[in-house]
């Protein structure tokens, strides 16, 4: 059976005219891009606009794409970038302000494969909804859409110090909250989150 | 390590990263600690059901709903005449994706074309009324309209014989695109040939192509127009001349003016940022043309020229040259050195030759040999 072929290899195809590369692209990664949008915007109109974004971004720039480079990444800090720059705009303020609830960022429907474990799931999702920025995001990179702690800093556009603190803090949050979804005792008050910074 | 603070090591020790004395003391606190023993099992845990979450695959809809955005945007494109990059010739290319897929169709037995093309950019709109479309006796005959014109990234590609000949479709939708003056320089370099004939045809590729490229010379401009899929099991007897009466060839068709006569001139043909050279196919024939292209007053175009008559010479096994191939851009006394003569390329410093002259001396040598 062929191997799939690599990220990479797909994008110079693409970047030489390959329609069918970038749609492969399109397709290898569009929900886990969609996913990590939704951890950052709760609109989810807004969601679907950004990620098409994205896409003609990546599309725009394939030529530029470094040999060698890795996709991933690539892909995700043009997401970030996007959502930074939107979070600044008036965009943001006109069709977030309504509906934006404070650390809570839930996934769409379908937007991850159950698996037969619906309920726990939810509880999962729900708990990581909660978790607030910037932990959220870096946490959403590293441990559901499994990013490498390099990766996630390159998408962050942060250090890796820093990206393994907000992970290490993001998972600590998780973890209080899932806990309390699932009915299990509160953590020991000697360890979970202490100072730091982000 | 005691329990205030331990929380900040949870994720390094679950990830693997904590030093190997680090992980000693980490698990020895938790050895004696049943709080942050619990506590740890509890992280590590949820931290495990966190990963368990599976992002689903992506639904055909969201992908064909981004594909469409994408095909909006290249389309976009065509239709503002986006140049990409400035303030660098050698990439004047749109930013999306360029396409450079051109390949020589196999001619079995028949002398095949070596095309090659100078250029810097990727598919630009050009109106044909700035491309020289003939109908074998040189009158333009079809009324202007654009067409993309490919203008592959590499300064030089000679494109390889005995391989198919892929050249896109054209794209629907015409756009029109102010483009700079297109200048056209031909370089008259005579070409021995083994017979005269002129073929004239309109179908969309496959044939004129191959007749083309079999029996001579190829105006680029039609070629450029020309995209469709060659294959060579499909190759038949060459058209008869079209008639001149008839309509208007569909933006489909192509016509394709090749020529082959005795003493034929190499085409060389300049547009803005784009140059394109054809001869009827051999390292023999193309090497005397980039000797006549020396004499470009672009001084980019010397310096590729340059550049490719060294690596043709390196192809060739020539004896390693005393000196560079050099060419004077727009000037007279350029020297080389003959790769047939036991040395790199031709010796002709003769300053007062043209360069028909000096590339005839060339042939010459080169028969001779």
């Amino acid at each position: 059976m062929p191997q799939p072929q690599t990220d990479e290899a797909l994008v110079r195809e693409a970047a030489a005219g390959a329609r069918d590369a970038f749609e492969s692209l399109v397709g290898r990664y569009g929900s886990a891009l969609s996913s990590a949008l939704r951890k950052q915007v709760p609109d989810r109109h807004l969601v679907d606009d950004l990620a098409q974004e994205v896409w003609v971004r990546v599309y725009r720039s394939l030529a530029r794409f470094r040999a060698g480079a890795s996709f991933r990444p690539w892909l995700f800090s043009i997401a970030f970038n996007l959502v930074r720059d939107v979070r600044r705009s008036r965009k943001w303020d006109e069709r977030t302000a309504a509906s934006e609830e404070d650390f809570h960022f839930p996934a769409a429907p379908g937007e991850y494969d159950p698996r037969g474990r619906v309920e726990e799931q939810a509880a999962i999702d729900e708990a990581l909804a909660r978790v607030p920025d910037p932990f959220r995001g870096a946490v959403h990179l590293v441990d559901v859409l499994g990013l490498t702690y390099l990766e996630a800093s390159e998408s962050l556009a942060c250090s890796l110090g820093t990206v393994k603190s907000r992970v290490n803090r993001g998972r600590l949050f998780f973890r209080d909250h899932y806990l309390k979804l699932s009915g299990e005792p509160e953590p020991c008050p000697g360890s979970g989150l202490s100072g730091g910074t982000a | 390590m005691n329990c205030e603070g331990l929380g900040d090591l949870y994720s390094a020790r679950f990830d693997g990263e904590l030093s190997a004395a680090d992980r000693r003391a980490f698990d020895a606190h938790l050895d004696g600690c049943a709080g942050c023993r619990k506590d740890y099992a509890a992280f590590r845990y949820a931290v495990e059901d966190l990963r368990s979450l599976e992002v689903a695959p992506t639904p055909a809809a969201d992908v064909a709903a981004v594909m469409a955005a994408v095909d909006a945007e290249a389309h976009s494109r065509v239709r503002s005449g986006e140049r990409g990059e400035r303030g660098d010739r050698r990439a004047r290319s749109a930013s999306g994706p360029s396409r450079s897929r051109m390949l020589v169709a196999a001619l079995g037995g028949a002398a095949a074309m070596g095309l090659l093309t100078l250029a810097f950019g990727a598919w630009r709109p050009v109106e044909t009324s700035n491309l020289q479309l003939t109908d074998g006796s040189g009158a333009p005959d079809l009324k202007p309209r654009t067409v993309e014109v490919w203008v592959p990234r590499d300064r030089i590609v000679e494109v390889p014989v005995v391989q198919r000949v892929e050249v896109p479709v054209v794209e629907e939708r015409v756009v029109r695109v102010a483009v700079p003056v297109v200048e056209e320089r031909v370089v008259e370099v005579p070409v021995p040939v083994i017979e005269e004939r002129v073929v004239q045809v309109e179908n969309p590729l496959q044939l004129e192509l191959e007749r083309a490229a079999a029996f001579g010379q190829v105006a680029l401009g039609a070629l450029a127009v020309a995209r469709a899929r060659l294959d060579e099991r499909e190759a038949e007897a060459p058209h008869a001349p079209r008639p001149d009466s008839g309509p208007e060839p569909s933006r489909d068709e192509v016509r394709v003016a090749s020529a082959e006569r005795r003493d034929a001139p190499v085409r060389l043909r300049r547009e803005d940022g784009f140059l394109s050279l054809t001869t009827r196919g051999s390292t023999d024939e193309i090497v005397p043309a980039l000797i006549a292209m020396l004499q470009d007053p672009d001084p980019a175009v010397v310096a590729t020229v340059e550049g490719k008559l060294f690596e043709l010479r390196r192809r060739l096994d020539g004896p390693a040259a005393a000196e560079p191939v050099r060419g004077t851009p727009g000037g007279v006394g350029t020297q080389l050195k003959s790769v047939f003569r036991g040395g790199p390329f031709a010796i002709v410093s003769e300053p007062e030759l043209s360069p028909a002259e000096r590339w005839q001396a060339w042939w010459s040598d080169r028969s001779a040999r």
